[in-house]
């Protein structure tokens, strides 16, 4: 019941943020200068060819994309459709809908964003236990500092690196593209190593805190071996805060992998969004941006769900416990 | 609720076989994320990779850069250019006859030609096809032409301009005609001597009508796509790959001798990661940059596989309209034109002539007679005659420029302080800024120019007729309160279109300059004059007086430069914005 109601809540707060969104982004982009059909004409053939616009090819321009009815009618006839997941065709992509779009792009981001994530806990939780274990030490602080080193790499950097080391020097991988398996392994590697970073010091503050924890202190007086009372006791409490840092991350990843598709040439929704901003196709901005933002706010809420459910001290919600404590 | 920790249990239960069975899928389906067909050509095939730009339309009547990958080979119009860009060959159309007064032109169509679904190639075809064309796309139902309309006016098919902008709404008053399964007539409104490698635009390729009619949404999608040229398109991974196939109907199906092209939908990239790929072996053919041209060139083994396009575009300044007044004496604008050190500029980099005219050397017929000399000395005095010695009291020069790279146009601001001994500055914007701002009129003392580039036919309508149109000349010409009264015009919705073509008129008639008019008259007289010597000459003579209004200052005839892998075989390049054809290659060892 008490679960109910807050999910409920949670959808509405969900809503009300996803026509804010809208909202926003539409009035950014009739803010920003140019339009739609002046940047096609510079930036594809016509600037090669020489094609200036007829008056006639502006007036249909303008009848296609809506500029002779008045803005707030285009943001209406906009959300209309998205209300029932159909944002109309892109500008740029005119022969697809944004909502076929988003469906054949986003598997590839996420994908990517998924097994980025999962390299990312494979490498965090060995160093972030190795470094709380030696706390203060030598190999302690060279860990974390490399760790944050590896966090302040931007993902398009290191995939520079990537690419000059296993593709121009070594000669071993594809240096971009999206043709088969071999694809997948240098955007994960460039993806996963700022969250692995960001993650390895999560796991080592949460892991010194349980470490501090009584009932392991307890365990370790009752003479339990010391790998058991680490693994079992003190690791699995120790994970449950990477929840909520994982969520999130995976989240950011799935939506925000603009740098390392460019570079990598990877058809991702990511892609999509930077062009979309940049030729100023409104549906496909918008939609990206609704899109973008339903998947943040709903990975939130998921990792507000779960959460509950793994730490069964964690009842109370917006300040009121559900329990009614 | 039950007890907490078994529902923990059962939660963590849960959702480990939820991840295990979404883990198994996305490993099932793994290979769909790639799209159906990877990097598998078989046994024995002859594969070739090129790189090319992120295509987003595949259809040839929208302004995108889809058209120009259409126009290599897979769609295939009425003719095609010869092996130099300078003439046209037969295509779909076997032959054709030109009337006496240059204005009729008969196609007959091969028998042979068929589309890739074995349907056959007909008149009707390239008269549908050019009706959806010339149809606003307000008032079609379905025949949208989606974007900017490709069709370039000056073909000059008669009554298409007005049935275009709406003024004509009788197709049979326009000057495209199919008699019969294989006569196609087109006819001309006035004389066109570019005509038929007009007919070489990818907006002059024909469509199969009857697929985009019938499925308006998904017939640029394979496996729905069919094309007439030598390849057809069965793949397309929007941002990733074209795949490209021999077209087993083509007429010439014989001659067609790469098994498979994969087209990699590559971003442009800064210099030097473009060719990583290309050294990697994951393309055979890459159009280049400047640096990593001089890297090339410096390389023993790569120079040999460096390609260059000479002469293949023009870099040019236009006159931005402002408030104040400095850039409307034509002195001050041509001090700042022979003040480029157009010598200068060229060696900042490589395959870079100085552009001393806006008609290419290229042009056959082109002489010096119609270019401008550098001349630093007299560039000071004219600024001082027009009453600003040494640059004193003219405020900075701005150039507006709207591209990433800003090398160029750092040099020619340099080339104006060192010379002139004036301000300037490069006023670098995004592309969105830059398409707005280029047409306003600059408030203050706000006072340049925008920066562009063009390429074309280097013939002389086109270079005379066409860039930089008698047209535009008349505009850029205008008084900067008549250009907003112009601009106003152009954006009135409530006149009809016959109406506001005519007071669009009227302003340009009234309002430019006389030597702009004087053009459009040079260049109307040129295009129906039937004398080949006496029409160049009237070309010539509406050049010279364009060059000397100093309105757009040709800067550089730019290189196009491409690198290309030994076994690629039968690359024939051409300064034409597709670059080659893609029949003629085939792949060796």
């Amino acid at each position: 019941m008490g679960l109910a109601v807050y999910i409920g809540k949670r959808l509405v707060r969900l809503v009300l943020s996803l026509i804010a969104v809208s909202i926003l982004t539409f009035t950014l982009l009739q803010l920003a200068p140019g339009n739609f059909a002046d940047l096609q004409r510079v930036n594809s053939g016509a600037t090669n060819f020489g094609g200036v616009g007829t008056e006639s090819m502006v007036g249909e321009l303008e009848t296609r994309y809506g500029a002779d009815v008045p803005v707030w009618k285009q943001y209406l006839i906009f959300m209309k459709g998205a209300v029932v997941w159909d944002f109309g065709p892109s500008y740029k992509y005119a022969s697809r809908n944004v909502q076929d779009i988003i469906a054949e792009a986003f598997p590839v981001s996420a994908t990517l964003a998924l097994l980025a994530v999962l390299l990312a806990l494979l490498i965090a939780v060995p160093v972030g236990v190795f470094a709380a274990l030696r706390q203060n030490s030598k190999t302690d602080h060279g860990t974390m500092f490399v760790v944050t080193l590896g966090h302040a790499l931007p993902s398009y950097l290191s995939a520079a690196f990537m690419i000059l080391l296993f593709s121009a020097t070594l000669k071993l991988l594809p240096s971009g593209g999206w043709n088969g398996p071999k694809d997948l392994i240098l955007p994960v590697l460039a993806l996963s190593l700022g969250p692995a970073a960001v993650l390895a010091r999560y796991v080592r503050s949460s892991m010194l805190e349980t470490l501090r924890e009584e009932y392991v202190t307890a365990a370790i007086a009752k003479g339990g071996p010391r790998r058991t009372v680490i693994v079992r006791h003190a690791l699995r409490n120790s994970l449950i805060p990477l929840v909520t840092v994982a969520g999130p991350l995976l989240a950011a990843l799935m939506t925000g992998t603009v740098f390392v598709e460019a570079l990598l040439r990877i058809p991702g929704l990511g892609l999509y969004f930077a062009n979309a901003a940049a030729s100023r196709d409104m549906p496909l901005l918008m939609g990206t941006a609704l899109f973008f933002a339903l998947i943040l706010m709903v990975t939130n809420l998921a990792v507000d769900l779960i959460y509950r459910f793994l730490d069964p001290r964690i009842r109370t919600v917006g300040g009121v416990s559900d329990d009614g404590h | 609720m039950p007890p907490v920790g078994q529902t923990r249990r059962d939660f963590l239960r849960l959702s480990g076989l939820t991840i295990a069975a979404l883990g198994g899928s996305w490993s099932l389906t793994g290979c769909g994320l790639f799209g159906d067909d990877n990097d598998k050509a078989a046994n024995g095939q002859s594969t070739l990779k090129i790189d090319y730009v992120p295509v987003e339309v595949l259809d040839p009547q929208v302004i995108t850069n889809g058209m120009w990958i259409l126009s290599r080979g897979i769609s295939e119009g009425l003719v095609t250019q010869t092996e130099k860009g300078d003439n046209v060959q037969p295509a779909v159309a076997s032959e054709w006859k030109v009337s006496d007064d240059n204005l009729t032109y008969t196609f007959t169509l091969r028998d042979k030609a068929q589309w890739s679904d074995g349907k056959p190639v007909v008149a009707k075809d390239f008269e549908r096809t050019y009706k959806r064309l010339f149809t606003p796309a307000g008032g079609s139902a379905g025949g949208t032409t989606l974007g900017a309309n490709s069709y370039q006016t000056a073909t000059g098919i008669k009554g298409a301009q007005d049935f275009l902008s709406g003024v004509l709404t009788d197709w049979s008053k326009v000057g495209v005609k199919a008699n019969g399964d294989h006569e196609l007539v087109l006819t001309l409104s006035n004389p066109n001597p570019d005509f038929l490698l007009a007919l070489t635009h990818p907006a002059m390729l024909p469509l199969p009508m009857d697929l985009v009619e019938g499925k308006p949404k998904d017939w640029q999608n394979p496996p729905n796509y069919v094309s007439n040229g030598p390849y057809t398109v069965t793949e397309w991974v929007a941002n990733s790959r074209l795949i490209l196939v021999p077209n087993e109907k083509y007429w010439d199906r014989d001659n067609v001798k790469v098994d498979r092209i994969q087209v990699n939908l590559v971003e442009p990239s800064a210099a030097a990661t473009a060719t990583v790929p290309y050294e990697n072996g994951e393309t055979d053919l890459v159009q280049l940059a400047g640096p990593d041209v001089l890297r090339f060139q410096k390389d023993a083994d790569l120079s040999k596989q460096l390609e260059q396009t000479e002469n293949y575009s023009i870099l040019y300044l236009a006159k931005l309209r402002s408030q104040h007044k400095a850039m409307e004496d034509v002195r001050v604008r041509k001090a700042l034109s022979l003040a480029l050190d157009r010598k200068t500029l060229a060696g900042v980099q490589p395959g870079q002539e100085p552009g001393v005219s806006l008609v290419t050397s290229r042009t056959a017929g082109w002489d010096e007679s119609i270019g401008i000399k550098d001349d630093a000395a007299e560039a000071k005095r004219l600024l001082a005659e027009a009453g600003y010695p040494n640059g004193q009291g003219l405020p900075p020069v701005r150039l507006l420029v709207g591209v990433p790279d800003t090398t160029l146009a750092d040099a020619i601001v340099d080339s104006w302080t060192k010379q002139l001994g004036i301000k300037a500055s490069v006023d670098h914007v995004e592309a969105g800024v830059y398409t707005e701002r280029r047409w306003q009129v600059q408030k203050g003392n706000y006072i340049g120019f925008y920066y562009g580039t063009f390429a074309g036919l280097p013939t002389w309508p086109t270079m005379v007729g066409s860039l930089w149109s008698p047209k535009n000349v008349q505009e850029i010409s205008l008084p900067s309160d008549q250009w907003q009264k112009y601009q106003a015009l152009q954006d009135n919705k409530n006149l009809k279109p016959a109406d506001k073509t005519a007071q669009l008129n009227a302003v340009l008639a009234e309002h430019a300059t006389a030597p702009a008019r004087e053009i459009g008259a040079l260049v109307d007289k040129a295009n129906v004059e039937p004398d080949d010597a006496k029409r160049m000459g009237l070309y010539k003579q509406a050049a010279k007086l364009r060059e000397e209004q100093y309105l757009y200052l040709p800067v550089l005839w730019l290189s196009l430069f491409h690198a290309v892998k030994p076994k690629v075989h039968g690359l024939q390049l051409r300064a034409y914005p597709d670059y080659f054809y893609l029949k003629p290659l085939s792949v060796g060892s």
